[in-house]
């Protein structure tokens, strides 16, 4: 099978790092830290430890399983496969060196070699080993890597950096003919009910599903202007009326108009609404281009609706705080906020083809909301919010019992009958 | 290498009513299957279990060797549908369309789709809400087609086609199954395009296939029989596998199921009339199997 993605290779590795929707985020905190780390070297060490854990416990393996999978195989040219552990230990090397001199006392050329040999075996391990046993050794050479390097370097004395060296070049070869010969992993399906964080998934292999799934593209600045809109659009009206009447623009106009200010949310509310009910009720449509099977459809469902309340948290509380700035109590509302609409988000999910039942749950939570957020009580917003939440893992246990059950051509019916 | 469609005593309901009972069938490699039935037979219901929109009450459905119900991206690629009602994204220009399409499926024919595109007068920047009942169906088949899938199902596919199209249509049909070896399981109530390219038949009737197997093997298995008796015939005929019947004085004609030719000197006998059997054509197979 030919390779079809001709992209300049700097572009390629920078896909590999940033495969899952959030990776550019996490990249950019460590960044972050990296950076101070340049003024106040101690931040180096935080960027490290970051580094070390993110890297090689999250991004590692799902580079791994793309590599080796199908897909990896049709989009990546033998040569890139080849040298891509060797140009990621030497990017990681790099990256944690700064760090490593900071807090460990050791000579550059000694600290240099112990890096690339251990980036080496940890590659080697995540590539080689399976993720349920590798994780162990991962975690095990971090902590000694974090704590005291050294020690690394006095297991290979008297020949420390020749060692090191040598063991360094014969990783990187193995791993290099590993994966040009590397075969189709099979995958590996956990249905872990419990299991929350973000699984691998190839963000373009999703961006035909999500867009049978949202009718838009998932562009992260369309999103966020699309959500923006929602939620700025009444109080801008508030103000352009407040304008045509007094001729004078305020952004908080305090015209006595309750019936304006009391609705800020509820376009929100409701655009929530529309997008947790086109997504599942598009489910049938996309099925056949989903990447995954009914028993992961969930989590996948799941991921693509959290990471939308993710984007969508920002106006929402951007706009929280433009309707009540003097909230003495702002981060619990916040909270609260949140927690709200993860529970109508789980109550979509649970209740796909009764939308009724998230639509009363909506509405109850939105007459309630006003009332909750006016709460002076900081500690009785927080335990509404637990409640919600609390409240959402149950819905989320009993949508993850339903889901494979599901009837998606049901769910076409239902949906043409509405927009036909 | 695993049939391509397995399905073992599939059993479907809408809350009471039973829909597909005890479906037993198989489509291998190059198989064109004709599905035949009446409105509300089960045969969208049927397509939908295959392709596992819906997960069995009972039985089980394998595409390619796989639970229908667990088949993911690797199973998906080979499988092309074309739904009753089309399912396009409407934002977007056919042209878009395919692209989009395109750049997810490695074994894309570019050059399939063009030829299609053009042959079928595909308005290639307008939206696709703008075009015509036709022109999307017309879409939705070349978005089917094109990535080459191992399996293609069509349900109702040529329903809002013109005659010209339903030719084009049929012949890439043939040349994709001759070529590709394809099953093709398609559905229509237009039984003259189904019986110029099917090989094979599945027919529904009271929740069950009540055929299925080659096209030619059911129109050599049901006659009718013109019996043109040498006294009065008994009103009614008692004979095995009898679809219909019309007896008038020494005359009658039959239509039986499961008939073989040498039964033929036997029934003579047996009625001392003289028999004359007329092969019939698919559209009057499935007429008399609905005893209309």
């Amino acid at each position: 099978m030919k390779s079809q993605l001709s992209l300049p290779v700097l572009v390629q590795l920078y896909r590999l790092l940033t495969l899952r929707e959030t990776d550019f985020f996490c990249w950019l905190c460590i960044a972050f830290f990296w950076l101070i780390g340049l003024a106040v070297p101690t931040y180096f060490a935080i960027a490290n430890f970051f580094l070390f854990t993110y890297y090689y416990l999250r991004v590692l393996p799902v580079i791994g399983s793309l590599l080796k999978s199908h897909y990896g195989r049709f989009f990546f040219s033998p040569h890139l496969r080849a040298s891509v552990p060797t140009v990621f230990v030497i990017l990681l090397t790099l990256l944690t060196l700064p760090g490593l001199m900071h807090y460990a006392n050791l000579p550059y050329v000694e600290l240099l070699s112990l890096l690339l040999c251990c980036h080496a075996l940890l590659h080697t391990i995540v590539f080689s080993i399976k993720a349920e046993q590798s994780n162990f050794w991962l975690v095990l050479l971090i902590l000694i890597l974090q704590i005291n390097p050294g020690w690394l370097l006095q297991l290979a004395e008297p020949y420390s950096i020749a060692l090191l060296l040598v063991l360094t070049v014969a990783l990187l070869l193995y791993l290099a003919t590993r994966q040009i010969n590397s075969s189709q992993v099979v995958r590996n399906k956990t249905n872990n009910v419990w299991r929350f964080w973000l699984r691998p998934m190839p963000r373009n292999h999703a961006s035909l599903a999500n867009s049978l799934l949202f009718q838009n593209n998932a562009k992260l600045t369309s999103r966020i202007v699309i959500f923006s809109v929602v939620c700025f659009t009444l109080p801008l009206v508030n103000s352009l009326i407040n304008y045509c009447l007094t001729r004078q623009w305020l952004w908080r106009p305090d015209n006595g108009w309750l019936v304006l200010d009391d609705f800020y949310f509820i376009m929100p509310l409701f655009y929530w609404y529309y997008f947790g009910s086109a997504t599942t009720g598009r489910l049938s449509i996309s099925w056949l281009h989903l990447p995954v099977s009914r028993q992961n459809m969930f989590g996948y469902i799941e991921r693509y609706c959290l990471l939308q309340l993710v984007i969508f948290s920002m106006p929402i509380i951007a706009l929280l705080y433009f309707w009540q700035p003097a909230n003495p109590n702002f981060a619990a509302s916040a909270i609260l906020t949140l927690c709200t609409l993860v529970f109508l988000t789980y109550s979509f999910l649970c209740f796909f083809n009764n939308n009724a039942v998230a639509v009363a749950s909506g509405l109850i939570l939105y007459g309630s909301m006003s009332h909750w957020l006016f709460l002076s009580k900081q500690s009785l917003q927080l335990e509404i919010a637990v409640t919600l939440v609390t409240a959402s893992l149950a819905l989320r246990f009993i949508a993850i019992k339903r889901w494979p059950k599901l009837n998606l051509s049901k769910l076409s019916l239902t949906l043409r009958k509405r927009h036909v | 290498m695993p049939d391509i469609i397995e399905i073992t005593n599939l059993h479907r309901s809408y809350k009471d009513k039973t829909v597909l009972q005890n479906i037993t069938a198989e489509a291998k490699q190059g198989d064109v299957i004709a599905l035949l039935g009446k409105n509300g037979a089960g045969k969208t219901t049927l397509l939908e279990t295959l392709l596992g929109f819906a997960v069995p009450e009972q039985g089980e459905v394998k595409l390619f060797g796989t639970p229908s119900t667990e088949i993911d991206a690797k199973e998906k690629q080979q499988i092309g549908f074309v739904p009753q009602q089309d399912e396009l994204l409407e934002q977007l220009s056919p042209s878009e369309h395919l692209e989009l399409f395109g750049r997810f499926q490695p074994n894309w024919d570019q050059a399939l789709c063009d030829r299609l595109c053009h042959s079928w007068q595909i308005p290639l920047t307008s939206r696709i809400s703008k075009l015509s009942v036709g022109q999307r169906q017309k879409l939705a088949i070349i978005l089917a087609l094109c990535h080459k899938p191992q399996l293609l199902i069509l349900d109702e596919p040529v329903a809002s086609l013109d005659p010209i199209a339903r030719r084009q249509f049929l012949t890439e049909l043939v040349n994709i199954a001759a070529d590709q070896q394809t099953a093709i399981i398609f559905s229509s109530h237009i039984v003259t395009d189904m019986e110029r390219v099917a090989s094979k038949v599945w027919l529904l009737k009271d929740q069950q296939l009540a055929w299925q197997g080659e096209l030619d093997s059911l129109k050599e298995s049901v006659v009718r029989l013109h019996i043109n008796g040498s006294q009065l015939l008994p009103n009614p005929l008692v004979l095995p596998d009898l679809l219909r019947q019309q007896v008038q004085g020494r005359n009658a004609i039959i239509t039986v199921k499961n008939w073989r030719d040498t039964e033929l000197a036997l029934l003579e006998k047996q009625l001392q009339a003289k028999i004359s059997v007329e092969h019939l054509n698919l559209e009057d197979i499935f007429l008399e199997m609905h005893q209309c």
